[in-house]
């Protein structure tokens, strides 16, 4: 071997090296944090954080090519911080460590530290383990009060119930006074006696507290005031001077079970049936017949929406019509305490708004786009089984095809195979500003070579009938006709038309709006407007004669 | 004369140029006092210097709160952020791949919250002590100061500031002070209760229902709001007190476009 063979064997060599070391270092590496702060990601080894971490005084693990899942210092687990009583799910050994969590593989459900219950403080509630409990109740000054019993957290809101309170009577100045309390704090009070079911307003009760005076705003609702300024019933303006209704602890009769929004007589309200306790303001037209609260609801009047109902907005309904223009998102419209605030749906249509209705209430979500696998389904019953996916079918034309330009999927009726593609329901759409984005590839999915025959006789030329109008082309056609621009049924050759199977296009236009309404399906491909209504480029459909 | 004549004018140029320079300064030193903000010093000594201490540190503690409120718990966030409104907002939960689950960054947010406080706070409390031990000694006071842990508690409804001194005042009688308090009326301690359930279900579904927080929570507002990279930007806020928290996670994220 000569030297100029060793030295190009040699650099071959070095090449290969250097390539597989290229090769390695775009792969894929666990970081135990990226050089942007997150921790334990899957990147390139050139993006992962180097030196010391701060938090251990420790180099960083040195990345290894993997996934963070089947690294020892990666891998997702429970967290636990026994002092606090706080335990996280889904947290990577690295993070816990960081701070000073005890790391644990079993998932949070099996964990007996980390089962939640209901922790009752005061007037509050809150859904935690028993050690927040018991760190939040000494904090707070108050005997824990844990229920495992509650197991969530809707329960946990709703159990929060202050002692029964009653008429306390004392002596305060020189005068037998009132206070609405519990029994409890009433025997703290010198000289009291507690009258359970008692308003401080009853007559019987002698004390300086009387009816009328006035109403204020108590958990959502309108109640009535004493002349103590102690709450008493419920707002009813009917039982205003009713005797009974200032004496005894009761229901009001003017509540109507839907929250007595804006009325004008009752304090009942209730907030999931869309009213509140609102001060009223002057110049409103609710004037509350007596005092300065009312139910006032919590619709919002301006879009016509109730309390708590989600609905699309025009944008996705113009979506939901099969438009799905480039740049256009689906955005889910909420109505809650009066005031509407948009959510959209994630970016690209990979989330669709669902709506539907029910007595008049809408609910609304953003959905996940399950357009992933539709091009690969070969058959209608597959492609818009709602369960799996959400895809239609377009019968008349297959965009899979064998390696020999024959079609691969089916509707399969007793007398005939048509071929059909199976295409986005809600076409997804492409990131068109980025360089990688792979919009062409996709949109190259729905691109049609429709292969027309002619039969024009021994003596004529192929040159003379390129050169023919669109009417002597048709009348020589035989297969495919209706991919000649000006083919109308009937126009053609009478054989042809008795003979072609019944699922042909009638006409071109028809043959352009299945190909369109195919390529349109698959994304932001073929001749559509934007969001904006912007048109783009018309492409040309026809795009080559007799070339063979 | 024309000689004289240029020279008058470089003497006047160079004037000038003082001027301006001395103008310039001007303004940057008041710019400096104007944009760093130094603790609110009280203006006079109180019989009780937990009053003097509270007014020379709660304006710092609220400050504090509000820019983590807005950046997710994190004065400065350092485990990655996505701009938002010219908001930093740090990433509670993330993940850079697609069709996976976030991994969460912040196990313990409220924790995390009380030491984000405690280290932006530890400058000022010195200075906010010393400057009160000087004050009570031009008064005449005769100042024994013991320096202290000081400690934040995240409550429901508020956050408890305590200094760990020991203030002894000497004038005619000696009064000792300890453990100065300051209680702010804060919904933190909630906020990021619910911002870690938000993050638990990040971390299984990729989502958060953001209506069952608010039917819990008549008061609050939740807000999600999805950005061109599939982040999730949360926002709380409390209807009655206009407070907010916001914090950033990306899970579950979707490409845009079929994968040919």
């Amino acid at each position: 071997m000569n030297k100029k063979s060793l030295m190009f064997f040699a650099m071959i060599f070095l090449i290969g090296i250097l390539s597989i070391n290229l090769a390695i270092a775009e792969s894929s590496y666990c970081c135990e944090r990226l050089k942007s702060g997150q921790w334990c990601q899957t990147a390139t080894q050139s993006e992962c954080a180097t030196g010391i971490n701060p938090f251990s005084n420790q180099p960083y693990t040195t990345p290894i090519p993997t996934s963070c899942e089947m690294t020892s210092y990666c891998k997702l687990g429970t967290c636990i911080f026994s002092n606090e009583g706080i335990c996280s799910a889904n947290t990577a050994l690295s993070v816990c460590n960081r701070d000073g969590g005890e790391w644990k593989g079993e998932s949070l459900e099996d964990l007996p530290e980390c089962q939640l219950g209901c922790c009752l403080l005061g007037n509050s509630a809150v859904f935690v383990t028993q050690t927040q409990c018991k760190k939040l109740s000494s904090d707070s000054g108050l005997i824990t009060d844990y229920r495992l019993d509650i197991t969530n957290e809707v329960e946990c809101i709703a159990s929060i119930t202050s002692d029964e309170i009653g008429a306390c009577v004392f002596e305060e100045e020189y005068q037998t006074t009132c206070r609405m309390i519990s029994q409890k704090d009433c025997t703290e009070v010198e000289g009291s006696s507690f009258h359970t079911g008692f308003l401080c307003s009853a007559s019987q009760l002698e004390t300086n507290c009387g009816p009328r005076g006035g109403t204020i705003c108590n958990e959502e609702r309108v109640y009535f005031l004493d002349t103590c300024g102690n709450l008493a019933n419920i707002y009813d303006y009917s039982k205003l001077n009713d005797n009974n209704y200032w004496t005894y602890i009761q229901e009001p009769s003017c509540d109507n079970g839907m929250g007595n929004k804006n009325s004008k007589t009752c304090g009942a309200c209730d907030y999931f049936s869309g009213s509140t306790c609102t001060m009223y303001q002057r110049g409103e037209t609710i004037n509350p017949d007596y005092g300065e609260y009312f139910c006032g609801s919590l619709d919002c009047n301006s879009v016509g929406k109730l309390h708590g109902e989600t609905w699309c907005g025009e944008n996705s309904v113009s979506s939901l019509t099969g438009k799905n223009s480039p740049g256009s998102r689906y955005y889910r419209f909420m109505c809650y305490n009066g005031e509407v605030t948009v959510e959209p749906c994630a970016e690209f249509r990979n989330e669709i708004c669902i709506e539907s209705e029910v007595n008049d209430f809408s609910v609304a979500g953003c959905a996940i786009n399950k357009w992933q696998d539709c091009t690969t389904q070969i058959n209608q019953t597959d492609c818009e089984n709602p369960y799996a996916r959400d895809c239609k079918w377009i019968s008349g034309y297959s965009i899979l095809k064998d390696e020999n330009g024959i079609d691969l999927a089916f509707t399969e009726t007793e007398t005939a195979k048509i071929p059909g593609s199976c295409v986005p329901k809600y076409a997804p759409g492409f990131d068109f500003y980025a360089e990688t984005g792979n919009g062409a590839d996709v949109c190259s999915l729905g691109t049609q070579v429709c292969i027309i025959k002619y039969e024009i006789g021994i003596l004529a030329s192929k040159e003379k009938l390129s050169r023919a109008d669109w009417q002597n082309k048709i009348s020589k056609c035989v297969e495919n006709c209706y991919c000649i621009p000006g083919y109308t049924n009937g126009a053609a050759k009478n054989e042809y038309e008795n003979n072609k199977p019944a699922w042909h296009p009638k006409s071109y236009t028809d043959w352009v709006n299945l190909s369109n309404s195919v390529c349109t399906a698959l994304g932001d491909c073929g001749t559509k407007k934007n969001y904006l209504g912007g048109s783009g480029d018309i492409k040309e459909i026809f795009t080559s004669e007799f070339t063979k | 004369m024309i000689g004289e004549k240029k020279g008058g004018g470089k003497k006047g140029q160079v004037t000038l140029f003082i001027i301006l320079a001395i103008i310039i300064v001007a303004l940057a030193v008041l710019l400096y006092f104007l944009l760093i903000k130094s603790p609110t010093k009280p203006q006079t000594v109180t019989e009780n210097p937990a009053v003097y201490i509270e007014t020379c540190m709660k304006d710092k503690i609220e400050d504090t709160v509000n820019i983590l409120s807005l950046q997710g718990g994190s004065v400065i966030p350092s485990n990655g952020y996505y701009l938002y409104q010219n908001n930093t907002i740090e990433y509670l939960c993330y993940t850079n791949e697609y069709y996976a689950p976030c991994g969460v960054q912040q196990p313990m947010l409220t924790q995390h919250i009380q030491s984000e406080i405690l280290k932006n706070i530890k400058e000022d409390t010195v200075l906010c002590f010393n400057s009160m031990k000087e004050d009570y000694e031009q008064e005449g006071y005769e100042v024994i100061m013991k320096p202290g842990n000081t400690t934040i508690d995240l409550l429901p409804d508020k956050i408890i500031t305590t200094f760990g001194y020991e203030v002894t005042l000497t004038k005619e009688d000696a009064s000792k002070y300890e453990n100065f308090k300051i209680e702010l009326v804060r919904d933190t301690y909630r906020f990021a209760a619910i911002a870690s359930s938000i993050i638990q279900w990040e971390t299984i579904y990729g989502d958060a229902e953001v209506t069952t927080y608010m039917n819990y929570y008549h008061d609050l507002k939740v807000e999600k709001q999805k950005q061109i990279d599939e982040t999730s930007i949360y926002i709380l806020t409390n209807r009655d007190t206009g407070e907010k928290f916001q914090f950033a996670s990306r899970s579950y994220a979707f490409p845009p476009g079929i994968v040919v």
